[in-house]
């Protein structure tokens, strides 16, 4: 018995030698009696072997499982960020336009003071007064330059665009103290054209005169070169928002 | 937890070693490469059903040539076994609802020789009989029988069926075939005198 179990366990696990195998095959075909006694043995290893085949086949099969989901679902996210898109769409200029500003807070956002003149010793009385009005200015003594301002305006001997600067200076100092009307006057005065209507374009603002603001803004950004030109062009929009 | 992934080697390694170590490599070389029924049978139009016994089906051929030495990792696994799944499904469309089953070569890890030789001499009802056999064994009986064709160790059969010592295990199994044996006798003398 463990004779022809030892054969046929080799016969079919594949280990049994080539020319061993062709005997055995051959025996089996060519001598009943021999058959009668080996294939049983060969035919129970088979039926082994198929049922553990088949039990390895129904043991694996239960893990088989459809592909899984993925656990995060994308509807519901993309749902939400259109209902935010939408809400924000609807509402954006409650939540990132920001509320016109008014004319005090226009000005602050705009206004620059204008530029002052390197200090200089003067040689004459009259330059001294100017230099000592510009020292004031510097200094934060507004009255004090304007009577110094106004003092050398009355010399004779000042050229008319040195005077200009004067009044240009003078505006400032006004704006300053909010003597608005003579800011205006001053600035009207200037002799630097283009600062002196951006400068008073600034006062009319402050004094919320609005027609008087934009017809300045107007005028400048009749000439793209303008030193003003862009910031005038975007005071205008805000004050048209 | 993302389950441990195991290379090819390993896998191989483990299916031949037999026994316990086979039976565990098996479930992972499984449930390692389920995503190729996934995704290769996404192009046709198989239930879930039907996916599962297709790549079950596979994974079975996959064992078969492994353990008979036939696959020797020249390809790697997923290579081999997308061939063997994407073949399997298109045997199913071609032959319709009905796979072939309960071939030999389906059910058995066996050389090709010894197949070819025994679909020869075999006689289809000899061949259902035998599929048949291990059914009218007790269930001990079957349980011992089967895991020593699956490489299982006397002394492992023995701790897993409850026997005292390995050597009572194989008592037993050599008694079980026996008794296999004589019932594939009584039958083929049945016919004979019928």
């Amino acid at each position: 018995m463990d004779e022809h179990f030892n054969s046929t366990a080799t016969y079919l696990n594949g280990t049994m030698p080539e020319p061993e195998r062709q005997i055995l095959e051959a025996r089996i075909e060519k001598d009943p009696e021999f058959r009668n006694q080996f294939l049983p043995y060969l035919m129970t290893e088979l039926s082994v072997a198929i049922a553990v085949q088949k039990s390895q086949w129904a043991r694996l099969r239960q893990y088989y499982h459809p592909a899984r989901k993925s656990p995060i679902k994308i509807w519901p996210w993309i749902a939400t960020l259109a209902a935010c898109l939408l809400f924000f769409l609807l509402f954006r200029q409650v939540l990132i336009e920001t509320p016109p500003r008014t004319s005090e807070e226009l000005f602050a956002a705009y206004y620059e003071p204008y530029a002052l003149p390197s200090p200089t010793r003067g040689k004459t009385t009259e330059m001294r007064q100017h230099s000592l009005g510009d020292r004031a200015m510097r200094e934060g003594r507004m009255e004090d330059a304007l009577i110094y301002y106004l003092a050398s305006l009355e010399e004779d001997s000042l050229g008319s665009y040195k005077k200009g600067s004067i009044y240009m200076q003078m505006g400032t100092a006004y704006l300053t103290l909010d003597s608005l009307d003579l800011a205006v006057t001053a600035f009207q005065k200037g002799a630097d054209a283009q600062s002196a209507m951006w400068y008073e374009a600034l006062t009319w603002l402050k004094m919320e005169r609005w027609n008087k603001t934009e017809a300045l803004l107007e005028e400048i950004l009749q000439y793209p070169e303008h030193y003003y030109y862009e910031k005038a062009k975007k005071l205008r929009e805000e004050l048209k928002n | 937890m993302a389950r441990p992934f195991y290379t090819d080697e390993v896998i191989l390694a483990g299916i031949l070693e037999g026994g316990r170590q086979r039976q565990r490599f098996e479930t992972i070389l499984y449930q390692q490469f389920m995503y190729i029924a996934w995704k290769k049978g996404k192009s046709f139009r198989f239930t879930e059903e039907e996916l599962g016994d297709l790549y079950t089906d596979s994974i079975v051929s996959l064992i078969r040539q492994i353990v008979t030495e036939r696959f020797r990792g020249d390809s790697s696994i997923h290579t081999y076994l997308s061939k063997v799944f994407y073949n399997k499904c298109i045997d199913k469309v071609r032959k319709g609802s009905s796979i072939e089953t309960d071939s030999l070569e389906d059910w058995v890890q066996i050389p090709d020789y010894a197949t070819h030789f025994l679909k020869r001499i075999l006689q289809k009802e000899e061949w259902n009989f035998v599929q048949g056999l291990m059914q009218k064994l007790g269930a001990r009986c079957q349980q011992i029988l089967m895991m020593s064709s699956a490489g299982y160790k006397t002394s492992e059969i023995a701790k897993e069926m409850g026997f005292t010592s390995g050597e009572s295990a194989a008592s037993q199994k050599y008694q079980c075939r026996k008794k296999l044996i004589e019932m594939y006798r009584k039958r083929v003398n049945h016919q004979i005198g019928g």
